[in-house]
C-alpha cells in the first residue's frame, strides 16, 4: 500500500486546458494531422499544401497579431520590440531576397523549424507548470531534449537528409556517401546519450521528491510521432509541411484563444476586439475573423483562387484534346481568360437577375424605403 | 542613465542582432561566390550535378530526387544533341522520370510534372496520355509560370 502511496506521489497530472480538452488538441490532434497529410497525398493535388498555409497558418500568424498588439499593458511592455521589429524583418527580407536568396531562404527554414520544436518545448513548460512538476531545471533539460530531438530529425530522416545535402552543395560542400553515414552516425550517438542523460535527470528528479507530470510526455510523444513518422515514412515535403502545419498552426490557435479568454476574464477587461471575440460562445467569432483575415491576405499577396479550395475546384486546368472534332487542347491562359469571362459576365447577369424583383414599386415593404 | 538605457536597449534587440548578424555573415558569402561564380545558376531547384543525383541514389535507389535529377541531366542532354543519340537521351529522361513519379505522384516538384509533358508530346504519344501529364502538371501546380509546353517546344526548336 504504502508502495503504491509512493508510486502514485511520483505523478502529478497537470492539462493546459482541461483534461478532455487537452486530449482533442494535444495528444489527439498530431494522429488526426498525420492521417490529414496522407488524406491530402492521396486525394489532393500539390495545391493542398498551399490552402493549408492559407487557412490555417496565415490565421495563426493572424492569432500572433491579436495576441501581441491586443492588449494595452503587454503593448507596452514590449513596445518598442512590437513596433520597430516588423520593419527590420520586412526590410531585411526584400534586401535578403533580392541580393541573398539562399541565405535569406536557410534563414526562413531554420527559424521556421525553431520556432516549431520551441513552441512544443513551451507546451512541455506549461504543462510542468500546470502540475507544479518538475526540478528547478527540468526546463534546461527539456529544452535540450527537444533541441537534440529535432535536429537528430533533421539530419537523420531521408526527407530532411536529402535537403541538407542539397543546401551543402548549393554551397560547394560535396559531401559523399561515407560522408553522410557518419554525419548519421554522429546524430545517432547524440541522442542515445543525450537520452541516458535525461533519464538520469528524471531518474535523479523522482529521488529528490519532485513529480514527474505525465501528460507532458504524453504531448511530447504526440508531437514527435508525427514530425518523425512523417519524415520518416513519406517521401514528401508535401505530407511533412501539410501535417506539420496543421498541429503547429491549430495548437498555436488554440493557446491563443484560451490565453486571451482567460487574460479578458481575469483582468475584468470586457469590451473591445479581444473581449468579444474570445467570449464564451463566441469560438465562431474569433474563427470567422481569423479566416476573413486569411482570405484578405492571399487577395493582397496576389495568390490563386486555387488555393482557397484545396485545388479540388481549379479553373487553369486545359481542356482535352476533342480529337473526334480536331480540336485540339485548350491552354490554361485560354481557361483562365474564359473563367474571367465567365465572373464578369454572371456579375452582370446577377446583378439583372436581382434588380427583376428587388425594385418593384407596388411592393410596401419597398415604398417605405422611397 | 544614457549608457544604462543603451544597455537596456542592446539586451531586448538582442536577438534579432544575432539573428541578421549571421545573416549578413553568411549573405555576405553568398554574394561573393555568386560573384565568383556568376555563371552558375543558383537556386534550390538547379540540378546542381550528376555527383549529387548519384549520391542521392546511392543513399536511397528508389529516391523521388535522385531520379527526377537524373532525368533533368539526361532532358539536357537531349536538348543539346541530334539524331539518334538525342532520341536514347529523351527515352532515358522518360525513364527517370517515371520511376520518380512511381515513388511520388503528387510531390513539390514541378518540373518533374512539366518536363514530363514536354517528354510526352516530343515522343508522339496518343493525345489522352499528354492531356493526362499537362492536366497532372496544371492540377498539380496552377500557380506555374512555366509556359505551355508546346510553346517550350517552339521555342526551343525542338523536333517531336
Amino acid at each position: 500500500m504504502r508502495f503504491f502511496h509512493s508510486l502514485a506521489s511520483m505523478f502529478r497530472n497537470g492539462y493546459i486546458l482541461s483534461w478532455r480538452e487537452d486530449m482533442v488538441w494535444f495528444v489527439a490532434l498530431p494522429f488526426l494531422a498525420f492521417a490529414a497529410a496522407h488524406g491530402c497525398k492521396i486525394w489532393l493535388p500539390a495545391v493542398a499544401v498551399a490552402s493549408v498555409t492559407l487557412w490555417i497558418t496565415v490565421p495563426h500568424q493572424f492569432a500572433t497579431w491579436i495576441r501581441a498588439y491586443g492588449f494595452r499593458d503587454e503593448f507596452s511592455q514590449w513596445k518598442d520590440r512590437l513596433l520597430v521589429g516588423p520593419i527590420v524583418i520586412f526590410g531585411m527580407s526584400l534586401l535578403g531576397l533580392k541580393y541573398a536568396p539562399l541565405t535569406t531562404f536557410l534563414l526562413v527554414t531554420l527559424w521556421d523549424h525553431q520556432h516549431s520544436l520551441m513552441q512544443q518545448y513551451g507546451f512541455s513548460r506549461i504543462y510542468d507548470f500546470k502540475g507544479r512538476s518538475g526540478a528547478p531545471s527540468t526546463g534546461r533539460f527539456d529544452l535540450l531534449l527537444n533541441w537534440v530531438l529535432f535536429i537528430h530529425l533533421i539530419v537523420t530522416a531521408p526527407l530532411f537528409t536529402e535537403l541538407w545535402v542539397r543546401e551543402a552543395y548549393n554551397w560547394g560542400i560535396e559531401i559523399g556517401k561515407s560522408g553522410v553515414e557518419t554525419v548519421h552516425f554522429v546524430s545517432w550517438m547524440m541522442v542515445t546519450v543525450y537520452g541516458a542523460i535525461y533519464v538520469y535527470h528524471v531518474v535523479k528528479s523522482l529521488w529528490n521528491g519532485y513529480p514527474v507530470n505525465p501528460q507532458k510526455y504524453i504531448f511530447l510523444f504526440a508531437s514527435y510521432f508525427l514530425w518523425y513518422s512523417l519524415a520518416w515514412q513519406t517521401n514528401s515535403f508535401l505530407v511533412y509541411a501539410i501535417g506539420s502545419k496543421l498541429m503547429h498552426g491549430i495548437q498555436y490557435i488554440v493557446i491563443v484563444f484560451w490565453y486571451i479568454r482567460r487574460k479578458v476574464e481575469r483582468t475584468q477587461v470586457r469590451t473591445g476586439l479581444l473581449a468579444s471575440v474570445t467570449r464564451p460562445g463566441n469560438v465562431k467569432g474569433f474563427i470567422l475573423l481569423s479566416l476573413c483575415y486569411a482570405a484578405v491576405f492571399n487577395m493582397v499577396v496576389g495568390r490563386g483562387l486555387e488555393e482557397f479550395g484545396f485545388g479540388v475546384v481549379n479553373f487553369t486546368v486545359p481542356y482535352d484534346n476533342i480529337a473526334e472534332l480536331g480540336l485540339r487542347s485548350m491552354t490554361y491562359v485560354a481557361g483562365f481568360d474564359l473563367y474571367s469571362a465567365a465572373l464578369i459576365q454572371s456579375m452582370g447577369l446577377i446583378h439583372y437577375y436581382f434588380d427583376s424583383f428587388i425594385w418593384k414599386v407596388r411592393d410596401v415593404n419597398i415604398q417605405k424605403g422611397l | 542613465m544614457n549608457k544604462i538605457r543603451f544597455l537596456d536597449v542592446l539586451k531586448r534587440f538582442s536577438p534579432l542582432m544575432v539573428i541578421y548578424g549571421v545573416l549578413l555573415v553568411v549573405a555576405s558569402y553568398e554574394i561573393r561566390s555568386q560573384n565568383q561564380t556568376s555563371g552558375r545558376p543558383i537556386g534550390i531547384q538547379t540540378p546542381l550535378s550528376p555527383e549529387f543525383s548519384r549520391l542521392l541514389l546511392q543513399l536511397d535507389e528508389t529516391s523521388h530526387e535522385g531520379n527526377f535529377l537524373r532525368g533533368i541531366e539526361a532532358f539536357e542532354l537531349y536538348q543539346e544533341t541530334r539524331g539518334a543519340q538525342a532520341a536514347e537521351y529523351l527515352q532515358r529522361s522518360r525513364h527517370f522520370f517515371e520511376l520518380a513519379l512511381k515513388v511520388s505522384k503528387r510531390e513539390d516538384r514541378e518540373e518533374l510534372y512539366y518536363y514530363y509533358a514536354i517528354i510526352l508530346i516530343l515522343m508522339r504519344e496518343p493525345p489522352k496520355a499528354i492531356d493526362q501529364a499537362v492536366r497532372d502538371w496544371k492540377s498539380n501546380f496552377p500557380r506555374s509560370q512555366n509556359k505551355d509546353p508546346r510553346i517550350y517546344i517552339s521555342e526551343k526548336g525542338l523536333a517531336p
